[in-house]
């Protein structure tokens, strides 16, 4: 038996949140989408985090935020996201970071489809497209954005997941 | 909740004689299940208050992570040094006016604010096509031209070029004079780097073409040597993105915007004739 179902509740009427063994595959789903959840906010945060204005540039050209709070914002995100993938990566309040990562996610496509509607061309139109007609990805950037909500989602409803510092520090409960 | 647990399974066999026992046993149950009732209960807090713990680490963590963004950002937007601003500067105005470099009469009855990046193909198809005509117009008195040099290119293709020739642009205008300024303009999309390459042109390049252009102060090429006008183009590209602009080339005539489709032909090819067309229009 693997230690954790050796904690699991000696109470059949209140079955532990902690997997039995029929499903003992969902940990390790849990895991992979940790992971790969942490790769995704990981790599957009090291895209950004070294280029502070350009950063400026993008958040204000979604013409969302009030002046006064594009800059904060722009700061604060690439640091935000980095900090939910290191989470992530470790397994440290699963379910919470998770939640948090939804949040932002809802919030970007949200945002995203807002510039859509406005027929806003948030586009630099020099790469790839040749420039004089400009394309917009907008709704590639959304079913992309919707694929990385589901792994928040699962994340959300079985936290649990192996390699993990929440499963280390639930052993001795 | 009925089934014996592993404790109580073990007395029932001998308590099950006499009714005194069971009576006994009964109690004996009783007690054991409030003292597994207490210890189930503090399990629960235990396991509670770890979760509220971890719960706080992650904010903490979370809200240390914006403080340090916005501490970093705001140290490193004020750490440019001192503005230094080419002469034609457009510091007051409209947003699209503001951050320009004004070239030709300030009493010229039409005004176009051009957005460009020396890096952009577009924009070195729009000076090939129509920049003779822009100039000419410039030089009749019939137009002024505030140009907003963009570096955006240099954040794709990890190069400085947009940065440097912006801001040599700036300084050709300090040293030179607008007209020159405009001369070198015209050589640096003649010479247009690939936007795909970091490379771009070398400062002794540009310091060359300036020179070809009549801009041979010593000062020009400290200027472009030294980057000394990294701030404006900064605050040029800052400027840009207030006014809305996320592409280039993005043309406002009299500050309504000009679709580039619009000032071409049938065929699609830039045509002078329908940007002299517009300007005349212009109201």
């Amino acid at each position: 038996m693997s230690p954790i179902d050796q904690r699991s509740h000696p109470d059949p009427a209140r079955p532990d949140p902690v997997p039995t063994r029929q499903h003992s595959w969902r940990p390790w789903v849990s895991t992979v989408a940790r992971v790969a959840l942490a790769a995704v906010f990981g790599v957009a945060s090291l895209a950004k985090i070294g280029n502070t204005e350009a950063m400026v540039r993008a958040v204000r050209a979604y013409q969302i935020l009030p002046e006064s709070a594009v800059r904060p914002v722009a700061y604060a995100l690439p640091y935000l996201e980095l900090a939910v993938a290191v989470l992530l990566l470790i397994g440290v309040g699963t379910r919470l970071v998770a939640a948090v990562a939804a949040v932002m996610l809802v919030l970007f496509i949200a945002a995203v489809s807002s510039a859509g509607l406005r027929g806003l061309r948030i586009d630099c139109g020099c790469f790839g497209s040749g420039g004089v007609v400009v394309h917009t990805h907008y709704l590639q950037e959304i079913a992309r954005d919707l694929g990385f909500l589901l792994l928040a989602a699962w994340l959300l409803v079985y936290p649990v997941s192996r390699l993990s510092v929440d499963e280390l520090i639930s052993e001795d409960i | 909740m009925d089934k014996p647990t592993q404790s109580s399974a073990k007395t029932t066999p001998s308590s099950s004689t006499t009714a005194e026992g069971s009576t006994k046993t009964a109690q004996r149950r009783a007690r054991q299940e409030r003292a597994r009732a207490a210890r189930e209960a503090e399990r629960r807090s235990a396991r509670r208050k770890k979760q509220g713990i971890i719960a706080a680490v992650v904010v903490v963590v979370l809200v240390v992570a914006v403080g340090i963004g916005i501490a970093v950002g705001t140290s490193r937007s004020g750490g440019k040094g001192p503005l230094v601003s080419p002469t034609d500067a457009v510091t007051t105005g409209s947003p699209i006016a503001v951050g320009g470099m004004l070239v030709g009469r300030p009493t010229a009855p039409v005004t176009l604010d051009l957005y460009e990046d020396f890096t952009c193909p577009v924009c070195g198809q729009f000076e090939k096509a129509d920049g003779a005509t822009v100039a000419s117009l410039i030089s009749s008195g019939r137009i002024k031209v505030r140009y907003h040099m963009l570096s955006f290119i240099d954040d794709k293709n990890g190069s400085t070029y947009s940065h440097r020739s912006a801001g040599a642009f700036a300084a050709a205008d300090t040293y030179g004079g607008a007209d020159k300024a405009l001369a070198l303009h015209t050589a640096l999309y003649a010479n247009q780097p690939n936007e795909n390459s970091s490379a771009g042109l070398t400062n002794s390049k540009i310091i060359q073409l300036a020179s070809d252009a009549g801009i041979t102060s010593q000062q020009f090429v400290d200027a472009v040597t030294k980057n000394s006008y990294a701030g404006w183009v900064s605050q040029v590209a800052d400027d840009g993105s207030k006014a809305g602009v996320t592409g280039t080339p993005t043309i406002f005539i009299n500050e309504k915007q000009v679709e580039l489709q619009s000032l071409a032909n049938s065929q699609g090819q830039l045509d002078p004739a329908k940007l002299t067309q517009a300007i005349a229009d212009a109201k």
